[in-house]
């Protein structure tokens, strides 16, 4: 390789190194520049916009760059790196540049070999990498300073697709000022909490403990200015060069409307509910009964509280008497002062002998612990109350349950219209049944008739006072042989209701035994289930020989005369209808007073579900933010409100959705889970029970 | 001009019409109780061969015995269907076989047209309660009076995708006849379908 090959050589890598360290010097300009603004933003609240921000660092960057490589310019020229070797390699004695120069060739190969002598490489390497290294480093630590800080990650982040507006401390800007905005809250803790003051930069929500004293300051003066919660109006006041609002931590969530001539704003206020003690009584872990009021008992509390506890003690009531007749005492049996701890036990002993108890009293005991709140409460806490009985002496000490035996049979009956099917049913069949078949299937729609026959004959004597028909059952008897059967006095046999039966449907007038002359009760009452009577009996006999087709037409008799009776029964023997003027104001709850007239009763509450309205809520909030409307985000704020009470996460899925709105960013993410939650659990039902798998 | 709901009880030459009269009170009772519609604290019978049917938009009718109709109260009822009015029919039999099932539904088929089998998932059942499985079963129906069938369907005549008559097997009349000031000893309104009918009447 000749002089000159190898200085090009070294003038391509000390060229390269110029142009490598030019862009690490830019690259460390342009993010030191970029962050610097995000910085004074910071600080100065000001944000120029992430475009503009981006466009300064970007100048700074070529500036610096070019200045970096104009500096080392003369990389690119080979007699000015010939100069620069020969000043770091003094081996050369000007050999290099001289060789640049026209020579002759015996002068030519003289130098050449000087050159060739003489190694410059390292020389160019370190170069090269003193070039390049320095400014890598300063990246980098630029690069570390910038993304690793916690401090800064958010504000970078957030910048890099802000618009121009203001920067807070958590990294979001904002729009531009006004007097809405940026808002800066500070919220003290009531002092019993031990929380400590906290502030918040322009937030779309304040999360605070109920009783909390909020000071929200914005930018301007207060006239024009309104406050309210809920239409009440809170005062706001001038404080320095800023209005301010002070309130106090509602109880419930509510939205603050900050408005002034020309924009409002929403605040959701959130309130963090001081929750009241909770308290577990150990001993006794269950109701007892003592025989006799002596002994020692051991009691143990335990109770614990978010914010602190003031107080545990152990409280016991005796009541003593029985019937209407009770007296009561109550009384103390320790305390234990917790002094803001958030946990405390109570042990103590109770002997049952002072107590003064007396056989049949009771001893209801609990555990009560108070809390320190000092703005609401104090919450009082109770444990479950156990109850200590002493036994009476006459009093059983034993339990003893008889067996009960099943009722007697519900027998079921079938009506006569399953009767009827049945033997048309059978009649159906019958061409393709054997005689013995059928007269065994009509026989069993025999005994059923007969049962419902009873059935008939029962109701028509029952209601003449309570008798029976003494007709009881003698499965498969024939008439016949019923008949041999001699019934208590004062009762009708069977052969005597048939002929009841008949004598009320003229079948045979001179068998009526018991009815000579006028008609009788029985006959008057009961005409048309006499009539079903009759009929049963007909279709019975013609069901004991096998003949179905030949009982149908009884058995059909015997329905149209059931059918009678019952719309018999059911005409109204009436006069005029009652005139029932319904009091429509105890109906509807209104209520009237000293003869004031009843308001009128206000709509109901909507019946649907909390989570229809939310997503219909929800929807509209879709709709408005798709159309540009900027009320969006106010639907979506009250819409958290809504939630917070009963449904956290979709409060916070929505506080998220609001101030990815409020800082310009995409609200997708927020969207779809907000979504997800208002949609709640997949319901999966199975389509079959759980008997079917097994077919 | 009459503002407020008055429950009219139609009054028929034949048969007896007023053979549920605890009926009106019971369902005014159930419109105060649940809605907020203004309603008056009595009903009125209003004689279907009387023009004054036409002054209310609901109309009931009920009864045991065989309907026949005059040719004026055929006349009447079909100009108060096609002027919009409703016409719940009930039958106080609960009985498919019987007198009065047979003749109202010749009557409403030879006054209007035949009566249809109306859907379970109409919007009648979902018009102010929700009635998931279509119109609620009676007592009547579940203790084996009547036909012992739980009828599935209620009959009905529409018009225009609103009904005009709706007829009901399932013996409402029989269900619903007591007085209010007992609804207290009920665990489940069981006039609450009566809501429903009224206030489709009302709102279609």
């Amino acid at each position: 390789m000749t002089a000159r090959e190898r200085l090009a050589r070294a003038r391509t890598l000390l060229a390269a190194a110029t142009v490598g360290a030019a862009l690490l010097w830019a690259l460390c300009a342009g993010m030191l520049v970029y962050g610097s603004l995000v910085v004074a933003a910071l600080v100065g609240g000001r944000w120029i916009g992430s475009a503009v921000a981006t466009g300064i660092a970007m100048a700074a960057a070529v500036t610096v760059g070019a200045a970096v490589a104009w500096r080392a310019r003369r990389a690119w020229s080979g007699s000015h790196v010939a100069l620069w070797i020969e000043e770091r390699v003094p081996a050369l004695r000007y050999a290099l540049v001289t060789s640049l120069e026209p020579q002759t060739a015996g002068t030519a190969a003289a130098l050449e070999n000087r050159i060739a002598g003489t190694q410059w490489e390292p020389v160019i390497r370190s170069a090269a990498i003193r070039a390049t290294g320095i400014p890598l480093a300063a990246a980098a630590m630029a690069l570390v300073l910038l993304v690793a800080l916690p401090a800064l990650r958010r504000p970078l982040a957030a910048a890099a697709r802000a618009p121009a507006g203001r920067l807070t401390s958590e990294g979001a800007p904002v729009p531009p000022v006004t007097r809405l905005s940026p808002l800066r809250v500070r919220v003290e803790p009531p002092p019993y909490s031990g929380l400590a003051t906290q502030r918040l930069d322009d937030p779309a929500g304040i999360p605070a403990l109920t009783g909390s004293r909020v000071v929200i300051r914005g930018p301007g003066r207060p006239p024009e200015m309104t406050a309210t919660i809920g239409g009440r109006a809170l005062d706001v006041t001038a404080a320095e060069s800023e209005w301010e609002v002070l309130l106090i931590m509602p109880g419930r969530p509510a939205a603050l409307r900050l408005a002034t001539h020309a924009e409002e704003r929403l605040i959701v206020l959130e309130p963090r509910v001081d929750s009241v003690p909770r308290v577990t009584l150990v001993r006794p872990a269950r109701d007892t009964i003592y025989r006799e009021a002596i002994g020692a008992l051991s009691l143990r509390a335990e109770a614990r509280d978010d914010f602190g506890l003031a107080e545990l003690r152990l409280e016991y009531i005796v009541s003593s008497g029985q019937g209407e007749s009770f007296s009561f005492r109550s009384g103390v049996l320790g305390t234990r002062s917790a002094r803001g701890r958030a946990t405390t036990t109570l042990d103590a002993t109770a002997r049952l002998d002072s107590l003064a108890l007396r056989p049949g009293d009771i001893v209801h005991l609990r555990a009560v612990a108070h809390d320190r709140n000092s703005v609401t409460g104090p919450g009082v806490g109770y444990s479950e109350t156990r109850m200590l009985r002493i036994a009476r002496p006459d009093e059983y000490d034993s339990l003893s349950i008889e067996p009960l035996p099943p009722l007697s049979g519900d027998t079921g009956l079938l009506s006569q219209r399953m009767l009827i099917q049945m033997a048309e049913e059978l009649e159906r069949q019958r061409p393709r049944l054997s005689r013995e078949a059928v007269v065994g299937e009509s026989r069993r729609i025999a005994a059923d008739q007969a049962r419902l026959r009873r059935q008939v004959g029962e109701i028509i004597f029952m209601r003449l006072g309570g008798e029976s028909s003494g007709e009881h059952s003698h499965e498969g008897e024939s008439p016949e042989e019923h008949a041999v059967h001699a019934p208590p006095e004062g009762r009708l046999t069977p052969e005597q209701l048939l002929a009841a039966a008949e004598a009320a449907t003229n079948r045979d007038m001179s068998e009526a035994l018991d009815f000579h002359g006028d008609e009788t009760p029985v006959v008057a009452i009961n005409r048309p289930l006499l009539e079903a009577y009759n009929a049963m009996w007909d279709a019975g006999r013609e069901l004991d020989i096998g003949e179905p087709d030949d009982a149908l037409p009884h058995m059909r008799i015997a329905l149209e005369a059931i059918q009678r009776a019952r719309t018999a029964e059911r005409i109204y023997l009436r006069g005029r209808a009652p005139a029932v003027i319904v009091d429509l104001a105890r109906v509807r709850l209104v209520g009237k007073r000293d003869g004031v007239d009843p308001v009128s009763v206000r709509p109901r509450d909507d019946t649907r579900s909390d989570a229809v309205r939310r997503n219909e809520r929800f929807a509209a909030a879709l709709e408005r933010l798709s159309a540009g409307d900027a009320s969006a985000a106010d639907t979506l704020a009250l819409l958290r409100l809504d939630a917070l009470t009963d449904a956290p996460a979709l409060a916070t899925a929505i506080g998220a959705a609001i101030e990815a709105l409020r800082t310009g960013s995409d609200a997708t993410d927020a969207l779809v889970s907000s979504r997800r939650l208002l949609a709640g659990e997949v319901d999966t039902r199975r389509t079959l029970p759980a008997w079917s798998l097994s077919w | 001009m009459v503002s407020e709901f008055v429950f009219a009880t139609v009054q028929y030459d034949s048969g007896d019409w007023d053979s549920a009269p605890l009926v009106p009170a019971n369902i005014i009772d159930a419109v105060a109780r649940y809605t907020s519609i203004p309603v008056r604290p009595s009903g009125v019978n209003v004689p279907l061969a009387s023009p004054e049917i036409f002054g209310y938009p609901f109309a009931y009718l009920t009864g045991h015995l065989p309907v026949r109709f005059s040719e004026q109260e055929r006349a009447n009822l079909r100009e108060f269907v096609e002027r919009g009015g409703f016409l719940f029919i009930d039958d106080h039999n609960h009985d498919i076989d019987g007198a009065f099932h047979k003749t109202a539904t010749e009557e409403i088929a030879r006054t209007i047209e035949p009566l249809r089998e109306l859907p379970n998932d109409h919007p009648l059942y979902r018009a102010f309660f929700t009635f998931e499985d279509g119109p609620p079963t009676t007592s009547h129906e579940l203790n084996g009076w009547g036909d012992n069938l739980v009828h599935e369907h209620l009959l009905a005549v529409e018009r225009a995708d609103r009904i005009a008559v709706l007829y009901s097997n399932k013996d409402y009349s029989s269900e619903w006849s007591y007085h209010p000031d007992n609804k207290r000893f009920l665990s489940l309104d069981n006039t609450r379908f009566g809501v429903n009918i009224v206030v489709y009447a009302l709102t279609h």
